[in-house]
């Protein structure tokens, strides 16, 4: 009806027949993104540790049960700053196939490296923003170091999946724009106790709708190594 | 409180303001200031009960370190400070100290549990309000450490240390007067524990062997004068005392805490205690509790 509608008004207007094509597969295309994004479902999830506080960089990911629906991953481009001797984000998420730039904002080198199973890198000594970008071809957790600040420490959480989230201060994350149907929901943060896998649910998203969900992690002290410099031991006067 | 009126002090709090300007222009310079009040149940490191020397004193500190590190893994190091410390009874101990140190560091590894060896080398002055301690001391130090985990490291260092200072009058015939020149050898080995994101324990034993100079009363001159090297006068301590050279070795244990409240600064709490075993059973015992905060800039 409404397609009726707009195509009689066009025509009214008496436009050239090339225009007139051109704005009509426009307002198609419009028309299209714009019932399929308020078709989608979207996902909120809550994550609290032990004793109910909520918990800051917790990675929720969604990863469609039927593997057709996992869109095939694009090599696109992202970064980790180093702004004042750390890793900025402290946690970043990124989807497999990622380009991640690690900019040196700071007027000091750095020299960033990871040993995770997930990637191995080095960026030896560097300074300035220029930095060769790192490619994270393989899903998993990689803990990022600097050499020379041993405090440093960062995580690139690499999903399997493009539909993630990441909890803020408020320990709230949601992922928008899922396609119905059926999703293995898991949660992950630096500091939990338990696996990875032992967060894992079933969800079955119908198109349109919402769905809050709540987890409760386990987590360990937040125990890292001291930023500021010690007078070790005591000479003798 | 006649600690501001310490013309060392004053200087201490202009060279610290200048020091936190230059942190706040020049990142690549790691700047650090501070203040520490501290006890001491035997600043003269008395044998006899009756001499023993207590006070308490605060210590005004900047300094200021630069690294230049290597891809290899390690780094040259340059560090400055000064310091200025009051004492609250006897003046004469007041002083200031000015420090060079270069350093050299090799890790041997990427990342924090790669174990490391560090040489440094450094020259003090050293000006006290009474300037029979004026000198110089010079050290050499060869430190190791390895991190185990996030929560505990290990590290020890043995260092070599040279004080130079006047030869003073001699007090008594036939006895060298130059008291405060020193030479001993130390061995620190200790270990650190991370309670949580922002507190600390460290646990350090430390032996040293070498001269040691204690200050008593002239009367008692008679029965350190066998084992003494040195004896000169000392009236920070009274017009009646004389301080003595004599060789020893020394066991100690320190024990700090040190808590962050807030990101670059830091309050630490220290206890330190050392036994002495001096030559002719001239021995004595000192312990000294600290307070302390620092400010990276």
């Amino acid at each position: 009806m409404i397609f009726r509608k707009l195509i009689r008004a066009i025509h009214r207007c008496r436009l050239q027949p090339g225009l007139s094509a051109f704005l009509l597969a426009f307002l198609l295309a419009f028309l299209s993104a714009w019932s399929q994004s308020s078709l989608a479902g979207k996902i909120t999830a809550a994550v609290k540790d032990q004793a109910g506080r909520p918990v800051e960089d917790a990675v929720i990911s969604a990863l469609p049960l039927d593997a057709r629906k996992i869109p095939p991953p694009q090599k696109t481009q992202d970064e980790v700053d180093q702004i004042d001797k750390d890793f900025v984000p402290h946690v970043k998420v990124v989807y497999v196939n990622t380009l991640v730039h690690f900019p040196n904002k700071d007027n000091i080198r750095h020299h960033v490296y990871s040993f995770s199973v997930a990637k191995k890198f080095e960026l030896p000594l560097y300074a300035g923003t220029q930095s060769a970008p790192v490619l994270f071809d393989k899903a998993g957790v990689v803990v990022l170091g600097c050499n020379i600040h041993d405090w440093m420490l960062g995580y690139v959480y690499v999903t399997d999946t493009p539909y993630f989230g990441k909890t803020k201060n408020d320990g709230i994350a949601g992922i928008d724009n899922l396609p119905a149907g059926d999703y293995l929901l898991r949660v992950w943060q630096p500091r939990m106790e338990d696996s990875e896998e032992s967060t894992g649910r079933k969800v079955t998203l119908n198109t349109d709708e919402g769905k809050a969900l709540e987890w409760q992690l386990t987590l360990k002290p937040d125990k890292r190594i001291s930023r500021t410099s010690s007078s070790r031991g005591g000479a003798y006067r | 409180m006649n600690y501001l009126r310490h013309t060392g002090v004053r200087r201490c709090c202009v060279a610290l303001a200048a020091l936190s300007v230059m942190g706040a222009h020049a990142a690549e310079w790691n700047v650090q200031a501070g203040l520490t009040q501290r006890h001491d149940n035997n600043l003269n490191n008395s044998t006899f009960d009756s001499d023993i020397a207590r006070d308490k004193a605060l210590n005004f500190f900047a300094s200021t370190a630069t690294l230049w590190p290597f891809e290899s893994g390690g780094d040259l190091g340059f560090r400055g400070a000064w310091s200025a410390e009051a004492y609250d009874r006897y003046e004469g101990m007041d002083h200031y100290a000015l420090t060079g140190e270069l350093s050299g560091r090799r890790k041997w590894g990427l990342g924090p549990f790669a174990p490391w060896t560090r040489v440094a080398w450094s020259a003090t002055r050293l000006n006290f309000a009474n300037s029979i301690r004026n000198g110089w001391l010079r050290q050499l130090t060869f430190s190791t450490g390895k991190r185990l985990t996030e929560e505990w490291s290990l590290y020890a260092d043995y260092r070599w240390e040279r004080r130079t200072a006047h030869d003073l009058a001699q007090r008594i015939a036939g006895v060298s007067g130059d008291v405060f020149s020193q030479r001993g050898r130390n061995l620190n080995v200790g270990v650190e524990y991370a309670w949580s994101n922002s507190g600390w324990l460290d646990a350090t034993y430390l032996l040293r062997d070498g001269d040691l100079v204690a200050s008593t009363r002239i009367h008692r001159g008679s029965t350190i004068r066998a084992v003494s090297t040195a004896i000169a006068g000392d009236p920070v301590f009274g017009s009646d005392f004389i301080a003595y050279k004599l060789s020893g070795k020394t066991q100690g244990l320190s024990l700090a805490a040190r808590y962050v409240p807030a990101r670059d600064w830091q309050l630490s709490l220290s206890l330190q205690h050392w036994r002495t075993h001096g030559a002719g059973n001239n021995d004595y015992k000192r312990t000294q509790t600290t307070v302390g905060l620092q400010h990276d800039f």
